[in-house]
C-alpha cells in the first residue's frame, strides 16, 4: 500500500472516533440527571434566569434536534455561541487560548522525551545494578508525582527562595510578541524580539518541567524495557561479538527501540492534555484548561462543551499523525 | 475484585507477606508500609486527629512547631488534623468510583470478549473511544454538569475508569477462551454463565487484582486533581487537592506548609498503591498474562 493510500485510509477509519466522541460528548454534556445548567448555576438561581441560559444554550429542543445540529455544526466547524460577554464563536475564544496549551504541551513533551531517553538508556546500560533499580523506581514515583503539588514546589525553589524564575502567566506585560503562529518563543524569534523571546522562555521553564517530569515516568521505563530487549536479540549480539565498543552497541539499540516509542507517544498525548488542564491552573497559564475551567465557574455551557469537543478533535488528529509517523518510519504497518 | 483482594489480603496472614520470599516483595512491602497507616489514619481519624479539623486556633500561619507538627494555615487550623480528615475524603471517593467501574467494566468486558462478534465490535468502539479522550477532562465535564460534591466527584471519577477494566477484562477473557478447558467445560454442557463464572473469571482475576491496584494509584491522583480544579469538596472539609490549592497563594508568599503537607500525602498514597500494583504484577499474573 503506498503511504498516501495508507493515509487515506487512515482518515477514512479516524471518522467513527470522532463521531462516537462526538456522541459521548453530547451525551455526557446533556443525559444527566436533572438539567446542566442548574446544576452549573445552584439551586439558587431565579427560574426564569435558568430558563434564558437553557434557550441560549439551545437546550430548550428536542434532544434530536439538539443532536443534529450539534452535529452538523461541529463539522462546519461551529461551535456555537459564547454565553457570555458579547457572545463570541466559540471556536474564536478557543483558537485564541489554543496556542499556549500547544505551546505548553510541545515543550514538556520535549522535556518529558529528553528525560526518558537519558535515564532509560542509562538503566539499560546498567542492567540489574543498583542504577537500574533507581531508575525504575524513578519511573514509578515520577507516575505518581501529583502535578500541583510538584509544580508548586518548584515554584516554591524557584520562583520564592531563589527568585530565578516567574511563577505565572505566559510572558511579562507588555512584551507579548505579534502574533504569527500564536507560540511566543517562535513569535518573537520569527519577530526578532529578543527581550520577549527571554521572557517567554523563562515563564515556560517551571511549567514544562513540571508536566514534563511527571510523563517522563513511562518513556523512562519504555526506554529501558526496549532497550534490554533489542539487546538481547541475536543481531545484537553478534554485534557484540564482532568487537563494536559497547557506547556503539547502545547506539544501534536505541534505534531499534525507537519504534513502539512512536505508538507510546500517541497513547502518552491525551495524559499530557489532561496534565496540561492541572499545569495550567497551578501557573495561571491562559492555555484551553484555565479557559475550560474559568467557563464553568461563568455557566457558559456553549464554551464548555465546544472546549471538550475540541480537545476531543484535538486527540484524533494526534493519534491520526502518530499513526501516520509510523507507517513512515515502520514499513511493515502498511500491509 | 476488591473483594478479592481483600479476601485474599486477610487470608494469607500479613506476616507471611513480611517475612516470606516472593518475586516483587520489596514492592509489596514498600507498598503496604505507606499505605497501611494512612488507612488507619482515615479509620481512626477522630481518635489521632490532634486538633478540630475546621476550627481554628489562635496561631495564624504557624510554621512547623512540635504542638503543630504540621503547623497551622491561614484560617488558624491545624494542617495535620486537616491532613488526617482529609484521607477520609480521599478514600472514601476513590473506593467508591473503583467498585463502580469494575462492577460496570469488567462484566462488560467479560460479556463483550466472551460472545465476540458484532456486538463486541460495536462495545469496544465506544470504550476505545472513550480510553483515548484525556481522563482527568472526561471528569471535568462530567463533575461540572453533575455539580461538585463527593458521591458526583465518585461517579465522574468512575466512568472515566470504567474503559480500563473493560479492556482487561475483554482481552483476558479472549485469552482464557481459547484454552481447551474452557472448550471442555462448554462440550460438557455448561451454560454461558457457568462458564463465565467458574472457568473464565477465576483465570483473570490475579491480572484483574493488578489492574484494580494500579487503577487505583492512577484514580488518587484523577480525585486529587478534581478537588485541586475545586470539584469534590466545598469549605470547609477538608480534602488533601483542595487543601493543596488553598494554601498555593500562601505559598507564594513563602508559607509553603499548608499546600505542601497535603500534597506529600497525595504522592505518598498514590506511590504506595503503585508499589503494591507493581509487586503483585510480580506475583500474582502468570508470565504470558503479566501487563
Amino acid at each position: 500500500m503506498s503511504i498516501a493510500r495508507f493515509i487515506a485510509m487512515r482518515a477514512l477509519l479516524a471518522l467513527p472516533t470522532i463521531l462516537i466522541l462526538l456522541t459521548i460528548v453530547f451525551f455526557v454534556m446533556r443525559i444527566i440527571p436533572g438539567d446542566p445548567i442548574t446544576a452549573m448555576v445552584g439551586m439558587k438561581a431565579p427560574p426564569q434566569r435558568i430558563e434564558e441560559l437553557r434557550r441560549m444554550a439551545g437546550l430548550d429542543k428536542p434532544i434530536y434536534v439538539q443532536y443534529v445540529e450539534y452535529l452538523s455544526g461541529v463539522f462546519r466547524g461551529d461551535l456555537g455561541r459564547s454565553m457570555i460577554w458579547g457572545r463570541r464563536p466559540v471556536i474564536t475564544e478557543i483558537l485564541d487560548r489554543f496556542p499556549a496549551t500547544l505551546e505548553l504541551t510541545i515543550s514538556a513533551f520535549i522535556v518529558s522525551i529528553a528525560i526518558g531517553f537519558a535515564t532509560g538508556m542509562f538503566a539499560a546500560s546498567r542492567k540489574g545494578r543498583a542504577p537500574d533499580t533507581a531508575v525504575r523506581f524513578y519511573g514509578i514515583l515520577a507516575w505518581t508525582l501529583f502535578i500541583p503539588w510538584f509544580g508548586m514546589i518548584l515554584q516554591l525553589i524557584f520562583g520564592v527562595w531563589l527568585r530565578l524564575l516567574p511563577v505565572g502567566s505566559r510572558i511579562d506585560a507588555g512584551l507579548e510578541p505579534p502574533t504569527i503562529t500564536g507560540l511566543y518563543v517562535i513569535d518573537s524569534v520569527i519577530t526578532g524580539r529578543w527581550d520577549s523571546f527571554v521572557s517567554a522562555v523563562k515563564h515556560l521553564v517551571l511549567p514544562s518541567i513540571t508536566l514534563g517530569v511527571v510523563l517522563s515516568g513511562a518513556y523512562t521505563r519504555l526506554v529501558r524495557n526496549n532497550i534490554v530487549d533489542v539487546l538481547n536479540q541475536d543481531f545484537m549480539v553478534t554485534y557484540r561479538a564482532m568487537g563494536f565498543p559497547p557506547p556503539k552497541v547502545l547506539l544501534k539499540a536505541v534505534r531499534n527501540a525507537l519504534i513502539p516509542l512512536v505508538t507510546m507517544m500517541g497513547l502518552q498525548f491525551a495524559l499530557l492534555l489532561a496534565g496540561a488542564v492541572l499545569t495550567e491552573t497551578t501557573f495561571s497559564w491562559p492555555g484551553m484548561g484555565t479557559f475550560l475551567l474559568e467557563r464553568i465557574i461563568y455557566v457558559d455551557y456553549t464554551c464548555v462543551q465546544g472546549t471538550i469537543v475540541f480537545y476531543a478533535i484535538f486527540v484524533v488528529a494526534i493519534n491520526f499523525i502518530v499513526d501516520v509517523i509510523y507507517a513512515l518510519i515502520d514499513p511493515r504497518v502498511r500491509y | 475484585m476488591l473483594g478479592m483482594l481483600a479476601v485474599k489480603a486477610l487470608l494469607k496472614p500479613l506476616s507471611w507477606v513480611f517475612r516470606g520470599r516472593y518475586p516483587g516483595k520489596g514492592f509489596i512491602v514498600t507498598g503496604l508500609v505507606i499505605v497501611i497507616p494512612v488507612v488507619l489514619m482515615a479509620v481512626l481519624a477522630p481518635l489521632v486527629s490532634p486538633y478540630n479539623p475546621i476550627k481554628g486556633g489562635r496561631e495564624w500561619l504557624k510554621p512547623p512547631c512540635p504542638a503543630h507538627p504540621f503547623g497551622t494555615d491561614n484560617l488558624n487550623r491545624d494542617v495535620l488534623s486537616r491532613v488526617i480528615w482529609g484521607s477520609r475524603v480521599v478514600l472514601a471517593v476513590v473506593l467508591t468510583s473503583a467498585l463502580l467501574s469494575a462492577s460496570i467494566g469488567i462484566p462488560l468486558g467479560l460479556f463483550s470478549g466472551y460472545v465476540g462478534g458484532r456486538v463486541d465490535r460495536v462495545v469496544s468502539l465506544f470504550m476505545d473511544a472513550m480510553y483515548a479522550f484525556p481522563g482527568l477532562i472526561l471528569a471535568i465535564a462530567l463533575a461540572s454538569v453533575l455539580g461538585p460534591n463527593i458521591i458526583n466527584a465518585a461517579i465522574a471519577i468512575s466512568v472515566v475508569y470504567i474503559p480500563t477494566y473493560f479492556r482487561m477484562g475483554r482481552g483476558q477473557t479472549m485469552q482464557v477462551k481459547a484454552n481447551l478447558f474452557v472448550e471442555a467445560a462448554v462440550a460438557a454442557g455448561a451454560s454461558s454463565w457457568r462458564v463465565l463464572l467458574k472457568h473464565v473469571l477465576p483465570n483473570i482475576t490475579p491480572t484483574l487484582t493488578v489492574v484494580a491496584t494500579m487503577n487505583m494509584a492512577d484514580a488518587i491522583l484523577t480525585e486529587a486533581g478534581l478537588s485541586f480544579l475545586g470539584f469534590v469538596v466545598t469549605p470547609p472539609t477538608p480534602d488533601w487537592g483542595f487543601d493543596l490549592r488553598a494554601g498555593q497563594p500562601f505559598l507564594l508568599s513563602g508559607y509553603w506548609w499548608p499546600s505542601l503537607f497535603p500534597g506529600a500525602f497525595i504522592l505518598l498514597l498514590s506511590l504506595g498503591l503503585g508499589l503494591i500494583g507493581e509487586g503483585l504484577n510480580e506475583v500474582l499474573a502468570p508470565k504470558e498474562y503479566r501487563i
